[in-house]
């Protein structure tokens, strides 16, 4: 008995090496993966490092120059020792191999590290310049020229909006450069704005606290914002008189607070907010009720806005046009997502859910080819590249992580399923997939909501194809808006039924009031990284290898 | 016989695939042709539990009357549970008086829904969001006085106060409330916003007052109105207090709700009932 059990042991654990094995041998190969996922490690890396030496002054110059001394020696180091080892007669030629490719990794590793220093130096010596000057700028009241920049962020209380200055603010010795950074101005909600209106404003300029348990400041930092302003007096242009900002995205955003005007004139709350979030991944507000019930329930990515809604557009738009050819499905997928991305007014979670939902739809196409693996870290590479801080950023990771199940948890429930039975091939349309996304989803989740709940799974299986559905509605219904509107009464209420049931299965849940676990702070992270873990474990094991045997990474390892 | 077979699978797939598209699109037939879900029917009169501040909704078929806005953006969620779902124009606003907790949430009604018009009388005030109103939607306000009057089919209403020609006597923005009076299907409904004893003291001269069926009773149930005078002159048979939970003006107060007791008027406090549909 217990031969047995050791047996089975040794055969899974064989198993499982062999594919962790292989699974490096793979990413060794593609260098490009290599080379993304190093960045994307390093650049976190980097910024932690920046901050803290700046923000330590004297001693941090010291200590920077202390760690780019010793990395030039380790790169020196491993030079020499490489060369020494490759003329090495003892080690052998494995060993030899072995440690080249140690020291390729690591000189591979120091170099990409230097790379993202180099690239994140600028931006980290801007924020500690503008934050060595704060206390001169939060003294007095200050009166100067801005723009809005950024699409407006309701709260309860206030609504949020960012802006741009016009003109350097002079302090007595020390000068705001219009540049540096963005300002955060909160204001009564009942003020209507419209991106890229210039406003001349007047106030006194406060550095954000923290709350409890949240780095509010650190938060805002990586959104270039060091300085707010509250109930700040504001006078206002017309649009027509003076606009600012980019041309093309203010058009664009007018499109989309168009259209969403247009369900606002017809739908009541919540309904109207969440077809706005479904649609458009525009973020809106809620009652604190449902804010909670949909915490409680696990649906808040859908409320977030996180742009995860993209990915299921994918999957729905797959499903829509199933009578087509495999090719011209895909195009019309991309085509519609790209669609989306327009109308979202290129809001960034809806942009990069596209870039992601592209590589998902390649990925759902071509099942199981290796492009996938490639493109999916070169995108996330690509992000990070542009905007450093998007790793701290939910919506990004969120997006990812929906992806992530797509390409490699549904193979698995595909491959269980069809072990189960061959029927019900609607399971592998409407339940696997969301499946697979509420499972990688899982971990960050935990993490971010602070709550784990046993309905998240059930009521994202049971709703989310639902939503699917409402965004086709939901579009029909604008469509048909101005051509015919009786047409539209009748698809807004097919929307309205849709988002009703919604409501009712998130607030049912909230009414069940139990199999929900609020998480402390530290508990939260313990359990989304467990989880994450177990994930990774059995991905690695239950992943479906065609031809396994004859894999060449797989072979003699 | 091989292309009627083709199709039926096609018809089938297409059905399958479709499936909760076309399960939702028979329910939502079903809510808005049989169960008439795009309108109300007789009146009903809802006070809405918006927390601390006033929010009272009349409404019959399509028609809306809303009398203040509460606070803050809890309005739009609660008028949500009770309008039909097709309707985002509320044709009358009362703004009673311009203090954040009946105004504020206006505001943002007005952001978010068209409105017909909005009535008030007109006071000097330095409310940011006051003034934002009186520069940003000029087209929409209404002066009202005592004595205008109102009906669409079983909704009739009256304004009691301000009086023509008179202005704010003292800093008291709440003894400056626009009184509304009701009468639906005979009954007799007093709004009195956050009208306290001096403006009390002023509606007695009105002889239809005498035996309300409900009354709005001023200023959140405070200690400064519902007057005994005032009680015994309307004898409402109900009061309602609208209040949020704990507020710091410790609103309702005991001694209002004492007088109420001891005149066995039966009375509701919005935190503890929820939002309160009365139907008529």
């Amino acid at each position: 008995m217990y031969l047995r059990v050791f047996h089975t042991v040794r055969i899974v654990w064989e198993k499982f090496s062999k594919r962790v094995v292989g699974l490096f041998r793979f990413i060794m190969d593609y260098k490009i993966i290599l080379f993304s996922l190093s960045y994307i490690v390093a650049n976190s890396l980097s910024i932690f490092l920046l901050r803290n030496i700046f923000e330590m002054t004297s001693i941090g110059w010291a200590s920077f120059w202390i760690f780019l001394l010793s990395s030039l020696c380790t790169l020196l180091l491993l030079k020499i020792l490489k060369g020494k080892f490759s003329k090495g007669e003892e080690g052998g030629e494995y060993k030899g191999k072995a440690s080249f490719k140690i020291f390729t990794l690591s000189f591979s590793f120091v170099s990409v590290l230097l790379l993202t220093l180099v690239r994140n130096m600028p931006i980290i010596l801007n924020e500690s310049e503008v934050l060595k000057n704060s206390e001169g700028f939060t003294e007095s009241s200050t009166r100067f020229r801005v723009y809005i920049a950024e699409e407006i962020e309701e709260k309860h209380t206030r609504q949020q909006v960012v802006v741009k200055l016009l003109e350097d603010i002079y302090f007595e010795k020390k000068i705001l450069d219009k540049n540096s950074s963005f300002l955060l101005l909160k204001l009564p909600s009942f003020y209507k704005f419209k991106i890229g209106q210039v406003c001349e404003v007047e106030g006194l300029l406060t550095e954000p606290e923290n709350f409890e348990e949240f780095d509010y400041r650190k938060f805002l930092a990586n959104k270039k914002i060091f300085f707010l302003m509250d109930n700040p007096k504001i006078f206002c242009k017309k649009i027509e008189d003076e606009r600012r900002g980019n041309f093309l995205k203010n058009s664009l955003v007018d499109l989309k607070i168009k259209l969403i005007e247009k369900i606002d004139s017809v739908l009541n709350e919540p309904q109207s907010s969440l077809l706005a979030g479904i649609l458009f991944g525009q973020k809106r507000l809620f009652s604190r009720s449902f804010e909670e019930a949909a915490r409680v329930s696990g649906v808040s990515h859908i409320v977030a806005a996180s742009g995860y809604n993209v990915t299921i557009l994918s999957i729905a738009i797959n499903k829509l046009f199933f009578f087509l050819p495999k090719r011209w499905k895909l195009i019309a997928s991309l085509i519609v997502i790209w669609i989306f991305a327009i109308l979202s007014g290129f809001s960034a979670s809806i942009v990069r859910a596209c870039m992601m939902g592209s590589v998902s739809i390649i990925a759902l196409f071509f099942g199981r080819s290796n492009s996938v693996h490639v493109a999916l870290p070169f995108v996330a590479f690509l992000f990070v590249l542009f905007n450093p801080f998007a790793l701290s950023d939910v919506g990004f990771l969120l997006s990812i992580s929906a992806v992530f199940g797509l390409v490699y948890i549904m193979p698995i429930l595909v491959s269980l399923k069809e072990k189960v039975t061959k029927r019900y091939a609607f399971l592998d349309d409407f339940v696997l997939p969301t499946l697979s996304c509420t499972l990688s989803t899982l971990p960050l989740s935990v993490f971010t909501f602070k709550t784990f709940s046993i309905w998240s799974v059930p009521v994202n299986t049971l709703v989310l194809p639902v939503v699917e559905s409402t965004m086709l509605f939901g579009f029909l219904a604008l469509l048909f808006q101005k051509i015919f509107s009786p047409f539209s009464y009748i698809f807004f209420s097919v929307v309205n039924v849709q988002l009703k049931y919604f409501e009712l299965v998130v607030s049912f849940v909230q009414k069940l009031n139990f199999g929900q676990v609020s998480l402390s702070d530290t508990t939260s992270r313990i359990v989304s990284l467990v989880l994450l873990f177990c994930f990774v474990v059995l991905i690695i094991f239950f992943y479906p290898i065609k031809n396994e045997k004859y894999n060449h990474y797989l072979k003699n390892s | 016989m091989k292309n009627t077979t083709t199709i039926l699978k096609i018809l089938k797939d297409i059905l399958l695939k479709n499936f909760l598209n076309i399960v939702f699109f028979l329910l939502a037939l079903f809510f808005v042709v049989v169960l008439r879900k795009d309108r109300v029917g007789g009146v009903e009169m809802v006070f809405l539990d918006v927390g601390q501040g006033d929010a009272i909704l009349v409404q019959q078929d399509n028609f809306q009357i809303l009398i203040d806005g509460g606070p803050d953006d809890t309005l739009l969620y609660e008028l949500a549970k009770y309008l039909p779902w097709y309707d985002k124009r509320i044709e009358v606003v009362i703004l009673t008086h311009p203090h954040d907790d009946h105004l504020a949430g206006l505001m943002l009604l007005l952001k978010k829904y068209e409105v017909g018009k909005v009535l008030y009388a007109p006071v000097n005030s330095r409310n940011a969001g006051y003034e934002y109103l009186q520069s940003e939607y000029p087209n929409l306000l209404e002066e009202v006085v005592a004595g205008d009057s109102f009906r669409y089919k079983d909704i009739y209403f009256a304004v009691l106060y301000p009086f023509e020609g008179e202005s704010l006597q003292g800093g008291n923005l709440n003894n400056w409330s626009v009184i509304t009076f009701f009468y639906i299907n005979g009954y007799k409904i007093l709004l009195m916003g956050d009208g306290e004893v001096e403006l009390e003291e002023e509606l007695l001269e009105y002889d239809f007052l005498r035996n309300i069926d409900i009354l709005k009773a001023g200023h959140h149930c405070s200690k400064s109105s519902s007057s005994e005078e005032f009680l015994s002159f309307t004898e409402p048979e109900v009061a309602i207090c609208m209040c949020g939970e704990k507020n710091k003006f410790g609103h309702p107060h005991s001694e209002t709700l004492q007088k109420l007791k001891s005149r066995n008027v039966q009375y509701f406090v919005t935190y503890e009932e929820g939002s309160m549909r009365i139907r008529f």
